[in-house]
């Protein structure tokens, strides 16, 4: 079957903003999660400033649970959850929730490591200043952590973007499943050479961002 | 200013329990440079935290002028630890914040107007002497400037007490001396009791007035660095002490003066103070029927006061330098036999 391109572009265009607000408010909403599971995921361990073994225990462990579970199943398994939260179970919003829930454990490790490569000297040094564990999380840690932090959301968004293309599964639209669905299912190859090529192009210009701005944080 | 009353500190991991710190008291005046010196694993590193709480004693208590340091709530504690100010071995600075920001970060976390913090840490530049630098980042500085930031971070909440993590031992000889003379300043300028553990003899010797040698958790030797380097009690201290003044006679040589078949006896002498300059050594040979021959000789000052150490050997008859030895010995000078009699 040949594809009309007259009104194909509109279909590419409506499935590029769907993804775009996909990865967008989910990779806002799983930051703000995976930032603050990763400060706790280390401030909490054993000989930090906030030292609590039983919330250090049980939080790495749903990190690790959640982590483990395929994407595809994930999004099917938690669809009441999703129901409770955004009223439905297709369409774009009913893709965002499991996105989420998918990048926030993902983005705590990711925050976690890059807040562990602080030497422990620095959060000694600022013990010894008299700063509060707030004040050492907020005003020491994070701003240390600010470049290589700015990284790790990077690959965590582009990790989104790969995800968010079997959000075709619960009718979620978007780039990646306008290419299943064309290219893939309907061996349409145009369709889909184009529809990856402009992945390319997004993921190419995340991760060139990223970079950029990670190193004018570093100001080196 | 800092007293330890039987601080004992122990880790365990597992099953074991290493014992850092063993029943440690001593009191550190006000207005001290306090050395404590010992090599890696004496516990010292210890000891320093737990003046400021960064290791909770397991026992025992320290107080910082007057105050138990444990008994403090955390909110005391705070700001407790605002009039201790501590700089480390690995400068621990603030990598992502210029100089500036590293200095005034103190400060801003203890909610400083913003004119009072800029006024202060511009002299606090100057003071350490990177007026210059204040816009750079902490990895475009040299590792003693690194330490000056250190310095003028640790100075900028106007503590009473300094302590000094191995705050030279990354550092090359030269820069060593420079941060010394300026801890000398902040301890002169600003009565500031300073603390500092090392395990570099010449950094006791250069700066502190006091010194406690620290050996498996416990204080083997204290007293002025005068005492301890004149007169060392314990092995360990001597071992320290020669580091500096590198004493100890050549095996090569001690074997030659094995070999000889004359009547011959080596003692080393010490002379401090007005004694140092004193013609000893002809006067012996004059009086006395013995030869003497000097196998080693330095002459040094210690807490501003000279400080001589001579090893000689002395040969003739017993009976002779027996004699000989008993004259040297009067006043200020020190004689004591250091290797066995030849036979």
């Amino acid at each position: 079957m040949q594809v009309d391109w007259g009104t194909f572009w509109v279909d590419i265009l409506d499935a590029t903003g769907d993804t775009l607000i996909m990865v967008g408010i989910s990779l806002l909403a799983s930051a703000v999660i995976g930032v603050l599971l990763g400060v706790i995921l280390v401030v909490t361990r054993k000989g930090h400033i906030l030292e609590n073994l039983p919330v250090f225990n049980v939080l790495n462990a749903i990190v690790n649970v959640l982590r483990s579970i395929p994407f595809i199943i994930l999004m099917v398994a938690i669809i009441p959850f999703t129901r409770l939260v955004v009223g439905t179970s297709i369409g774009t919003a009913a893709a965002i929730v499991p996105l989420i829930v998918y990048a926030g454990p993902y983005i705590a490790r990711l925050v976690e490591n890059s807040l562990l490569e602080i030497d422990p000297g620095i959060v000694e040094a600022a013990e010894a200043m008299g700063a509060t564990p707030w004040q050492t999380i907020f005003r020491i840690l994070l701003p240390e952590a600010f470049s290589s932090l700015i990284l790790s959301l990077t690959t965590a968004t582009i990790g989104l973007v790969g995800a968010s293309a079997m959000a075709g599964a619960v009718g979620g639209g978007g780039l990646g499943d306008l290419a299943i669905a064309y290219g893939y299912q309907r061996f349409d190859t145009d369709v889909m050479i184009v529809t990856v090529v402009l992945l390319i192009v997004l993921v190419q210009g995340l991760q060139s961002s990223g970079n950029v701005i990670s190193r004018r944080l570093r100001r080196r | 200013m800092i007293r330890f009353e039987e601080v004992t500190k122990i880790y365990e991991s597992g099953k074991n329990e290493v014992k850092a710190l063993n029943s440690v008291s001593f009191e550190i005046e006000k207005g001290e440079i306090y050395g404590v010196v010992g090599y890696s694993g004496a516990g010292k590193s210890s000891l320093l935290r737990c003046v400021n709480l960064l290791e909770k004693p397991t026992s025992g208590r320290v107080l910082v002028d007057g105050e138990n340091m444990a008994g403090l709530s955390s909110k005391e504690l705070r700001k407790k630890r605002k009039n201790i100010g501590m700089i480390f071995q690995h400068f621990n600075l603030l990598n992502a914040k210029t100089v500036f920001d590293n200095i005034a970060t103190p400060l801003y976390l203890q909610g400083e107007k913003k004119n009072v913090i800029k006024e202060k840490v511009n002299n606090l530049l100057e003071f350490v002497g990177l007026s210059e630098h204040g816009h750079k980042y902490p990895d475009q500085l040299s590792g003693g400037q690194k330490q000056r930031v250190g310095i003028a971070r640790a100075l900028s909440t106007d503590p009473e007490v300094l302590l000094c993590d191995e705050a030279t031992s990354a550092l090359d000889p030269q820069t060593t001396s420079s941060i010394l003379e300026l801890l000398k300043k902040i301890n002169k300028e600003y009565n500031i009791t300073i603390l500092l553990i090392t395990h570099e003899m010449n950094v006791i010797r250069e700066i502190c007035s006091s010194v406690a040698v620290m050996e498996k958790g416990k204080v083997i030797e204290k007293g002025s660095v005068f005492e301890v380097f004149s007169r060392p009690k314990t092995e360990t201290a001597r071992r320290f002490v020669s580091s500096v003044l590198q004493d100890e006679l050549p095996d090569s040589l001690k074997n030659i003066l094995r070999n000889q078949d004359k009547n011959h006896q080596v003692f080393r002498i010490v002379f401090t103070g007005a004694s140092t300059g004193q013609p000893l050594l002809s006067q012996i040979a004059k009086k006395f029927d013995v030869d003497v021959s000097v196998l080693y000789g330095h002459v040094t000052e210690l807490q501003d006061v000279p400080f001589g150490n001579l090893v000689v050997q002395l040969i003739g008859d017993e009976h002779e330098i027996r004699r000989a030895v008993i004259f040297a010995g009067q006043g200020e000078v020190e004689v004591r036999e250091v290797i066995e009699h030849a036979s």
